[in-house]
C-alpha cells in the first residue's frame, strides 16, 4: 500500500521548495491532482494561485441555473423554493400542513404549507410562517420580509451612496476580485507600500484588473482625488436597534441556560441583524454556488473552463498538471506485505486508510519509488536529493536514490486497455516479476521494475538514532522529453524548428517516507511486524 | 495506483458472473429478480440488496440498478426509498451509477447515485437523497431525506453540508481507482 | 439461568424467518420485523407493541430484569440498536442509531440516525423530543406538526410490507397464536 501522496511544490510562493519539515511547506506542496499546468509560461499552477473566474451559477438543491443577471438582485440566494434550517443548517422542505391543524388554522378546507427540517424537525410554524401554495416561496413571500428589514434598506442606500465610485468598472460577478488572484493581490501591497494612507476599498477595486498596471498608476492620483471631492459624507439611518437591544438584554436576565441562546454558527449565518433568540431564527434562503473557470495567474492563459451546464463534470478547458509531469508514488515494500496481512485480517475495502507502518530510530528501510509517464513519448528522469546545506539543520535520516538517469516508457492508450483486461494481476506482489535484489542479494538502488509506462526504482532510507517525527524529504525531479508538438508539450517555444527538439522540465516534491512514534516513557513500544 | 495491493479472496466465496460481477455468498441478495448489476461489479460479505421492496403491482420491475466497476463494501444496506404519494405507498426504484463505491457499515436509499461517486464508511444516505457525478461523501456522514449533493463537491457533517469543490480531475482520479480495484480484485489460486 | 424461549407472536403480525429470537419475546398485531433482526430478551421479556415496523439488520435487547415495553407503532430503522427500557409510541430511532439501557422514550420521539444515547443516569425523554447532531450533541423538542401525516405514512407502509414481505421471505409463526 502507497502512504501518503507525494506533493508538488507549486513555484507561485517561492521558487524552491523550503525544507518539508517547516510549517510555510505544507502551504506550498499539493498532491499532483490538484495542480494545473500553463503551457504559455511552461510551470506548474496551483489552487492557491490561479485567478478564479465564476462562470455559472447555480443553486446546489435545486440544482436551477441563475443568470448572473439575476444573481445580483436576489442577493447570491436562491430565488425559487431552496431554504437552510436555521437550526441544523439542513436544506428545508416543503410540506403540507397536517389536517387538523391546517384546518384550524384557516377556518375552511384549504390546503396550507409549511417549510420542515427532515433533521432537527424544525418547522416555520415556530416563527409563525404558513403558506399558501407549495411553490414560489423565496421570491414571493420571504424576500419581501427581507427586503423590508432596516438593514436592507442601510445597505441600498450604502450602495447607493457609493455607486458614482464602482460604477466605471462594474463586474457582473461579485466575486470576481476576491478571488484568490496573485496579481491582484501583489497590485495591492505595491499601493499599500507607495500611499500609507490610500483606502483600501480603493486598492481593492484597482486590485481587480491584472495587466493593466501601468495605465492604472497613472490614472490613480485623479481617481483618489475625485473619490475624496465628490462624495459626500455618508449619513447612517436612525438606529432602531436600541430599543430591540434592551430587550434583549431584559430576556437575557431571564434566562436558564446557555443552550436557550442562538448559536454563535447560527446567528453568523443569519443573512441580517440576526436575533439571539432561537425562535426567532427564520429560514434562511439557500446561498447559490458557482462554477469556477481558472487562469494562470501570469499570463491570464485559460486553465480550467468547465461547461455551462451546472451539473456536468466536462470541460471546455483543462489543463491539469497530472498530464505534463511524471507521476511519483512511493511506497515501503515492507508496508505492502503488512498491509496485505491487514486487509486479510479485516476484510478492508478499497476506501484505504493509506496506512504507514511507523519508523524506528536506528534502522534502515527500503522504499520504492513508482514513476508514471504521462507523455506520449518517453522520458529521462533525473532525481536529485536537496542538499542538507540547503536545509540549514543536521537531518537526523539518510536518503539514498539512484542518481543516474532513469528512462520511462511512453503513456499509450493500449496500457489502459491492458488494466481492463485485469492483465496486471501480479503487480503490487513483493518479489514477483521484479528484480528487487542485485547479484548478491542486496538491495539495488537503480531500477527495480519497468512495466508499461511506470517505472519503480529503489531507494534507501537509514535512521539517525536520533530520528523523531515525520521522515519527509525534497526531491527535484528533472526528467527530458521530445517537444514534436509545440502546442501538446510544455515548452518556451522557438520559431522554425521542425524536428524533435529535446526539452527539459524541472519540479521540486515532497517525499513522505513515514512517521517515528513519540517516544514512550519507560513503557515497552509495541512491535511493528 | 502502482502500489496498489492485490485484494484475494477464495475462489468458492464470490459467484462470478458472465459479466464479471462478483458477488459474495455472504451477501443477502432479496429479490434479485429485481436487481440490475451493470458488470464487473463487487457484492462483499454481509452486504444487503433490498431487491424485494418492489413498487406495487406485479409487472416484473427494477427496484436497484447498479453501474460497472461499482463496490458495495462490507455490511452496506441499499435499499429503495419509499413514500407515500397521493394518498398510494410505494417504494421507488434506486439508480446507481459507475464506479460508485460504498464504504463499509454505510446505509444507503437514495434515489440517484451518479457515476464516480465515492462514499466513505458509516455513512446514512436518507430517502430520496441525490448524488451528482464526482461527488464524494466523507466517512460517517448522514445525508437526511431528499438531500441534494452537486457535482464534485464534498459533503460531510451530520447532518452532511456541503465542505468543498473537488478538483477537476476527480473523474479521471476515481475511475482508475475503481477499475484498478476491480482488476486486483482476484481470486487466490488454491 | 437464561430464560426460557418463548415467542408469542400475535397472527396479524409479519415476522421473516430469517429473525433471530431469545428469551421471552412477544410481538403485537400488524407489527412487521424485516430479515435480520435480532431480539434478544437476555434477561427480563421484551413484549413489542402493534403497528411497529423493525427493518433489516435492527438489534433490541434487554439487559434488566424487568419487562422492556415498546409500545405502538414505533418505527425502528436500519441497524439501529435499542437496549432502552420503555418505549411510548410512534416514536422513530433513525438508522444506525443507538440507545442505551438508561434511556427511555415518551412518545412522538425522534432520534436520528446515527445518534447514540447513552445517558450515565436512567433518563426518560419527554414526548416530542429530537436527538441529532454528532454524537447525539443536539436536543430540541419539535412542535408535532406533520405528526399526523407521520402517522398516516406509517400505516400504510406497515399495511404495505404485511403485503409485500411474505411474497419473497418465509414467514414466522409464535409458539402460540
Amino acid at each position: 500500500m502507497s502512504g501518503p501522496p507525494v506533493l508538488y511544490h507549486c513555484p507561485c510562493s517561492s521558487l524552491h521548495a523550503p525544507p518539508p519539515t517547516l510549517p510555510s511547506a505544507s502551504y506550498q506542496s499539493h498532491p499532483l491532482d490538484m495542480l494545473y499546468f500553463c503551457p504559455e509560461c511552461d510551470a506548474v499552477r496551483c489552487p492557491r494561485c490561479v485567478s478564479v473566474e465564476v462562470s455559472t451559477y447555480y443553486c446546489p438543491n435545486c440544482l436551477f441555473e441563475v443568470p448572473s443577471a439575476s444573481v445580483r438582485a436576489e442577493k447570491n440566494r436562491c430565488a425559487r423554493n431552496c431554504f437552510v434550517c436555521p437550526s441544523c443548517e439542513n436544506t428545508l422542505q416543503t410540506v403540507p400542513m397536517d389536517p387538523s391543524s391546517s384546518a384550524a388554522a384557516e377556518g375552511e378546507n384549504k390546503e396550507r404549507f409549511i417549510l420542515y427540517c427532515t433533521y432537527c424537525r424544525w418547522d416555520s410554524t415556530v416563527v409563525g410562517m404558513t403558506f399558501d401554495k407549495p411553490q414560489g416561496l423565496a421570491s414571493a413571500q420571504l424576500q419581501r420580509i427581507e427586503d423590508d428589514s432596516p438593514s436592507t434598506r442601510e445597505l441600498e442606500r450604502l450602495r447607493d451612496h457609493f455607486e458614482p465610485l464602482i460604477r466605471p468598472r462594474t463586474s457582473l460577478h461579485p466575486y470576481h476580485q476576491t478571488g484568490t488572484n496573485a496579481a491582484a493581490l501583489a497590485a495591492l501591497r505595491r499601493d499599500r507600500d507607495r500611499d500609507r494612507d490610500s483606502h483600501s476599498l480603493r486598492s481593492s477595486r484597482l486590485g481587480r484588473s491584472v495587466g493593466a498596471g501601468r495605465e492604472r498608476e497613472r490614472a490613480e492620483p485623479r481617481e483618489k482625488e475625485k473619490w475624496e471631492d465628490d462624495l459626500p459624507a455618508f449619513r447612517a439611518m436612525e438606529r432602531e436597534g436600541e430599543v430591540e437591544e434592551r430587550e434583549e438584554m431584559a430576556w437575557l436576565r431571564g434566562l436558564g441556560e446557555v443552550e436557550e441562546v442562538a448559536s454563535l454558527r447560527q446567528r453568523a449565518t443569519e443573512t441580517w441583524d440576526g436575533s439571539i433568540r432561537p425562535s426567532d431564527q427564520r429560514p434562511l434562503r439557500l446561498p447559490l454556488q458557482s462554477k469556477k473557470s481558472k487562469r494562470c495567474p501570469a499570463c491570464r492563459h485559460i486553465l480550467i473552463r468547465p461547461e455551462q451546464k451546472a451539473q456536468s463534470t466536462k470541460f471546455k478547458v483543462k489543463i491539469v498538471a497530472s498530464n505534463y509531469l511524471p507521476a511519483l508514488e512511493v511506497s515501503r515494500p515492507e508496508d505492502v506485505a503488512f498491509a496485505a496481512h491487514a486487509r486479510r485480517r479485516t476484510g478492508g475495502t478499497a476506501q484505504g486508510t493509506g496506512m504507514v507502518e511507523d519508523l524506528q530510530p536506528g534502522r534502515t528501510y527500503h522504499f520504492l519509488l513508482a514513476l508514471t509517464n504521462p507523455l506520449y513519448d518517453p522520458i529521462n528522469v533525473r532525481l536529485a536529493l536537496q542538499q542538507p546545506a540547503e536545509t540549514g539543520k543536521k537531518p537526523t535520516f539518510a536518503v539514498s536514490l539512484p542518481t543516474n538517469t532513469i528512462t520511462v516508457a511512453a503513456f499509450t492508450d493500449a496500457w489502459d486497455y491492458d488494466e481492463d483486461e485485469g492483465a496486471d494481476e501480479d503487480a503490487g506482489r513483493p518479489g514477483q516479476g521484479r528484480d528487487e535484489r542485485d547479484a548478491r542479494g542486496r538491495w539495488k538502488l537503480g531500477v527495480v521494475e519497468r512495466k508499461a509506462n511506470t517505472t519503480k526504482v529503489g531507494g534507501e532510507l537509514i535512521m539517525g538514532k536520533d530520528a523523531q517525527g515525520d521522515v519527509k524529504f525534497n526531491l527535484f525531479v528533472t526528467y527530458t522529453y521530445k517537444s514534436e508538438d509545440p502546442q501538446a508539450a510544455p515548452v518556451d517555444e522557438k520559431e522554425g524548428k521542425a524536428e524533435p527538439e529535446l526539452k527539459t522540465f524541472a519540479f521540486w516534491t515532497v517525499v513522505h517516507l513515514g512517521m517515528v512514534p513519540p517516544r514512550q516513557p519507560d513503557s515497552a513500544v509495541p512491535p511493528t511486524v | 495506483m502502482s502500489f496498489a495491493p492485490v485484494t484475494t479472496y477464495p475462489k468458492s466465496a464470490y459467484i462470478e458472473t458472465d459479466t464479471g460481477n462478483k458477488v459474495s455468498r455472504r451477501a443477502t441478495i432479496s429479490g434479485p429478480q429485481n436487481i440490475v448489476l451493470g458488470g464487473k461489479s463487487i457484492i462483499s460479505p454481509s452486504a444487503v440488496l433490498r431487491g424485494d421492496l418492489r413498487k406495487a403491482g406485479s409487472a416484473p420491475t427494477v427496484v436497484i440498478t447498479l453501474g460497472r466497476y461499482c463496490l458495495v463494501g462490507e455490511g452496506v444496506v441499499v435499499r429503495p426509498p419509499y413514500k407515500t404519494y397521493k394518498g398510494a405507498f410505494n417504494f421507488y426504484p434506486m439508480k446507481i451509477g459507475d464506479g460508485v463505491h460504498i464504504g463499509e457499515g454505510s446505509v444507503v436509499e437514495a434515489a440517484q447515485i451518479g457515476s464516480w461517486v465515492v462514499i466513505g464508511r458509516n455513512c446514512v444516505i436518507g430517502k430520496f437523497a441525490i448524488i451528482k457525478d464526482c461527488a464524494r461523501i466523507a466517512d460517517g456522514t448522514v445525508l437526511p431525506p431528499n438531500t441534494v449533493v452537486p457535482a464534485l463537491s464534498l459533503f460531510a457533517g451530520s447532518p452532511g453540508r456541503f465542505i468543498e469543490d473537488l478538483p477537476e480531475t476527480t473523474q479521471e482520479v476515481v475511475e482508475a481507482r475503481t477499475k484498478a480495484y476491480y482488476n486486483r480484485f482476484q481470486p487466490a489460486e488454491q | 439461568m437464561p430464560p426460557k424461549d418463548r415467542f408469542v407472536i400475535h397472527s396479524r403480525a409479519v415476522v421473516c424467518s430469517d429473525v433471530d429470537l431469545k428469551g421471552e419475546v412477544t410481538i403485537g398485531s400488524n407489527t412487521v420485523v424485516h430479515p435480520k433482526v435480532t431480539i434478544y430478551a437476555v434477561a427480563g421479556p421484551i413484549t413489542i407493541g402493534s403497528g411497529c415496523i423493525i427493518e433489516e439488520g435492527v438489534v433490541i435487547v434487554n439487559r434488566r430484569k424487568d419487562v422492556m415495553r415498546i409500545g405502538e407503532e414505533n418505527h425502528f430503522e436500519i441497524n439501529s440498536r435499542v437496549e432502552c427500557a420503555v418505549m411510548g409510541n410512534c416514536n422513530v430511532i433513525g438508522t444506525r442509531a443507538r440507545l442505551h439501557l438508561n434511556a427511555s422514550l415518551s412518545s412522538y420521539c425522534v432520534v436520528q440516525p446515527a445518534v447514540e444515547f447513552s445517558p450515565t443516569t436512567p433518563e426518560m425523554l419527554p414526548d416530542y423530543t429530537v436527538l441529532y447532531g454528532e454524537g447525539a450533541s443536539e436536543r430540541r423538542l419539535w412542535s408535532g406538526q406533520g405528526a399526523e401525516q407521520e402517522r398516516a405514512l406509517r400505516q400504510k407502509h406497515a399495511e404495505y410490507l404485511r403485503e409485500l414481505l411474505p411474497k419473497f421471505n418465509r414467514q414466522r409463526k409464535g409458539d402460540v397464536d
